[in-house]
């Protein structure tokens, strides 16, 4: 489908080769299919129409950098830095690109620039690589002196530490449509403690745990996650399987570690592992003894038994809660799992206005698209949106005249696309019928209506 | 220390991302294009994907990079078991065995190839064998459990389930062998709680859903004795089992022959008759009408699983059919009522063994032999609605025919295995 989605955007382009916008897309395609070839000529070619635009000249930058070109990257930012002062985001992104070269003082330096401008765009991981503190002083203490101008800790070990992003998420509940249910346990959980954490200590409850969230990809966990951390204003580190995976097997324990230390450092903040049976399946099933250590790790971890836990947020989110490791659902770990369903009615036309934001639409009636994409996630929404405009490329290039999206180009790619959460019922019906002993799987259960 | 994409592909394909998995091989490769063991796992997790082509030309790499790689052979054998290319599975499993015979999974394979043969002397040669470098192998053990219940060994069979259970308390196949085992005494009990053990393990396993639809149907006690004898003639060889089939309908013909020369034995060459039709069409279709009212009961209906919904329907749909028809045709005195209803009757032969037949051309062949008599009989109906009653009556003995070839057809089908490609 990407495919006959860039030859399409090509093509319009060829009839209106200023279209910016366009353009833009076209070049998030690319990159997002790790194109960095293709998406550095069309960034070049929006260049000769907005020769000043330094959002397009930050693009390229990124897009070098993909390449490996990290001089070529570094020489864009330069120039955009002679031109006038680049924006906050620019010169943390060249901070991070200073330092992957070595040059420490200058990365630091452009932190401190970039920091002073915006205090928002703080990158405490990318501080404490720099040895700067949390708020920008510097801290060349002992233990990250630099080193032939490199820090002694990247000098030390070649091993790659994982380059987790504590962010600042501006999503709240606000923007989450529907999962009422989910957003009020969360809230027991986690927010209120935050708020009101006199009352939970009078009662002998620290202000911390875990939920952990399960339900058919595609479905908002994520979303739900950042919005959590977006709600109590918190920092958010969110660690994916490849985080965790790609390191030297015997090395991920020390990077996991390195990770809730980082998370500690920044309470309150809310850890999110995505796909996390991945990082911790059932012990049975890794029978290698790595898996066994990284399992034991994270759980060490989540108890807290070597350092203090009081405000680190743990969320997690699965496709899988069934090769979960039952040692992951103790109290004091993951000790509420919540289960989340596809969106109903409501939230489907919300996500439906969400993605067709800022394209051409004439009417649509959003209830009534809803209506016929029961069982679709966010994921199956989205594919049905693009189909939709995939299919209006094609009109626009062969008639020259682009036409707006309706209510029936929509239901009609609804008709082509098949419910991604189907075949994820269908395991977790099983699940529901022959091993629901524990009661966990009842949510399922009812939302099957068994 | 292996590259770390090979590490990670590793712990993927444990967790069966196998899609994941895919990618970290591959990248593994930009790094070490010519590592035959991870050309190998490539092999395997494409021949799990159904990607059958690549997966085949991944194993042959392997093998071409290094042809000394016991795993390369290993890879190979099961993409070729995976194919149902049974010939090449075992060719490529010999020669990974001629170079390590201390590896368990090679017999392991080896009895799964000659388990899907039926050849069940040779796959309990091969699971022995197995044991013998690791006697506590769940695979190997379950697959010796298997070959010994189809031989008619089923004390030895149980001995070995129960031993496996030892070692591997929470293997769920070990589960389903002691509920089948159960299932071959007649004790449905005994294997419900088995099945019902396996399914809270691994819900997902096939054997396990099957079995226990079988031990609730097994309930019906002319159900539990016709699944004895049908589990009773898997455990003879194949000329046997067709020797029985064709006994039984010679002793039919027989009857009718007595019934012409003696009709004062009218009455007990009727029985036989009587009882040897149920037998033929219940051995055909009943497990099918169980399934139909199992869709009614409360519980029941989710042990139907949905490849058999559609046949449990159209066989109840058809065994309505038949009662209506003939009851219609004898209260009325319209013929073509009654035939209708033995139409139906009939179609119950085909319609219940569809999902019996292999994937690919044994079902559609099925597919299309039903649909061919359903056009026969929706002739007949046209024919004589609109007053061409001669016409009518010269296609009921085509639709006879079919009947009779479709009776041996099905036999036939549900027993061939198709090449994936």
């Amino acid at each position: 489908m990407n495919e006959t989605g860039v030859a399409a955007l090509k093509a319009a382009l060829e009839a209106d080769p200023a279209n910016e916008g366009l353009r833009m897309v076209l070049v998030d395609m690319l990159m997002n299919m790790a194109l960095f070839d293709g998406a550095e000529t069309e960034l070049k070619a929006a260049l000769v129409y907005n020769p000043n635009g330094e959002h397009l000249k930050l693009k390229l930058a990124h897009c070098l950098d993909k390449r490996g070109n990290l001089d070529g990257a570094l020489t864009i930012l330069e120039s955009m830095a002679l031109l006038g002062a680049p924006s906050p985001d620019a010169q943390i992104f060249k901070a991070r690109l200073l330092m992957k070269a070595g040059k420490i003082s200058q990365a630091v330096e452009e932190y401190h620039s970039a920091v002073s401008l915006d205090s928002q765009v703080a990158d405490d991981l990318l501080a404490r690589k720099l040895g700067i503190s949390e708020h920008g002083a510097a801290r060349m203490d002992k233990q990250n002196e630099l080193v032939n101008g490199r820090l002694r800790a990247a000098v030390e070990t070649d091993i790659a530490v994982p380059d987790m992003d504590i962010q600042k998420p501006k999503v709240t509940f606000s923007d989450v449509g529907g999962m009422d249910e989910l957003k009020e346990e969360i809230r027991l959980k986690i927010i209120h403690p935050i708020h009101h954490p006199e009352i939970y200590k009078s009662y002998g409850k620290t202000v911390g745990g875990g939920i952990l969230m399960y339900g058919p990809p595609g479905c908002g966990k994520t979303f739900l996650a950042r919005a959590t951390a977006g709600e109590i204003n918190s920092g958010f580190m969110s660690v994916g399987i490849a985080d965790v995976l790609d390191m030297w097997i015997g090395q991920s324990e020390r990077n996991l570690h390195e990770m809730f230390e980082s998370a500690r450092e920044n309470t309150p903040c809310v850890m999110f592992f995505d796909e996390v049976d991945a990082l911790g399946a059932s012990r049975q099933d890794m029978r290698t003894s790595g898996g066994r250590h990284l399992i034991n790790q994270f759980l060490s971890e989540l108890d807290g038994v070597t350092a203090n836990n009081d405000g680190l947020l743990i969320l997690a989110a699965t496709n899988a809660p069934w090769h979960l490791d039952s040692a992951f659902r103790r109290p004091g770990r993951f000790d509420r799992i919540l289960f989340v369903p596809p969106p109903d009615l409501f939230a489907r036309a919300n996500i439906l206005r969400v993605i067709v934001k800022g394209k051409p639409v004439e009417d649509i009636n959003y209830e009534k698209v809803a209506k016929k994409t029961e069982g679709f996630s966010g994921a199956d929404l989205k594919a049905v949106v693009d189909m939709a405009v995939e299919k209006k490329l094609q009109v626009a290039i062969k008639d020259g005249a682009l036409s707006p999206l309706r209510t029936d180009d929509l239901i009609t790619a609804a008709k082509q696309i098949k419910p991604s959460t189907k075949e994820w019922f269908a395991t977790a019906r099983n699940y529901v019928l022959y091993s629901n002993q524990s009661g966990l799987y009842n949510p399922i259960r009812e939302y099957l209506k068994l | 220390m292996r590259n770390p994409h090979f590490q990670r592909g590793l712990q993927l394909l444990k967790s069966r991302r196998l899609k994941a998995a895919e990618e970290a091989f591959r990248a593994a490769l930009l790094d070490n294009p010519h590592d035959s063991d991870t050309h190998g796992l490539l092999a395997l997790i494409l021949a799990d994907l159904e990607r059958w082509g690549e997966a085949t030309d991944a194993a042959e790499v392997a093998i071409s990079e290094d042809p000394e790689n016991p795993d390369a052979h290993y890879a190979r054998g099961y993409v070729m078991y995976q194919r149902n290319r049974f010939a090449d599975a075992l060719e490529s499993i010999n020669e990974a065995i001629a170079l390590d015979n201390e590896d368990e999974r090679y017999f392991w394979i080896k009895a799964a190839i000659f388990a899907d043969q039926k050849k069940w002397a040779e796959a309990e040669a091969a699971a022995r064998e197995g044991l013998e470098i690791d006697p506590e192998d769940e695979d190997c053990a379950n697959l010796l459990t298997l070959a010994l219940r189809k031989q008619g060994q089923s004390d030895e069979a149980e001995a070995v389930a129960k031993r496996t259970l030892e070692f591997a308390p929470e293997d769920a196949t070990t589960h389903a062998e002691l509920g089948w085992g159960a299932l071959h005494r007649g004790d449905h009990q005994t294997a419900r709680t088995h099945f019902v053990e396996a399914l809270r393990l691994k819900p997902n396993h096939r054997q396990a859903q099957s079995g226990l639809l079988e031990s609730i149907k097994a309930k019906n006690l002319f159900y539990r004795q016709l699944l004895r004898f049908q589990l009773w003639l898997g455990t003879l060889g194949r000329g046997a089992r067709w020797g029985i089939i064709i006994g039984l309908w010679a002793l039919y013909r027989l009857s009718v022959g007595v019934l012409k020369t003696h009709p004062e034995l009218s009455g007990v060459m009727y029985f036989i008759m009587a009882l040897y039709l149920g037998f033929a069409f219940s051995s055909w279709s009943l497990g099918a009408l169980l399934d139909f009212f199992l869709l009614f009961h409360p519980t029941g209906k989710f042990a139907v699983t949905r490849e058999k919904k559609p046949t449990a329907i159209a066989i109840g749909g058809l065994y309505a059919g038949t009662i209506l028809g003939i009851g219609a045709g004898i209260f009325t005195g319209i013929i073509p009522f009654t035939v209708l209803g033995f139409a139906c009757l009939c179609l119950t032969i085909p319609t219940g063994s569809i999902n019996q037949c292999d994937k690919g051309w044994p079902r559609y062949t099925l597919q299309a032999f039903t649909a061919v008599q359903l056009l026969i009989i929706t002739g007949y109906i046209i024919a004589d609605m609109t007053g061409h009653y001669e016409t009518a009556w010269k296609l009921v003995v085509p639709f006879a025919i079919l009947t009779f070839m479709g009776s041996i057809l099905t036999n036939w089908l549900a027993s061939v295995t198709v090449e994936r490609r």
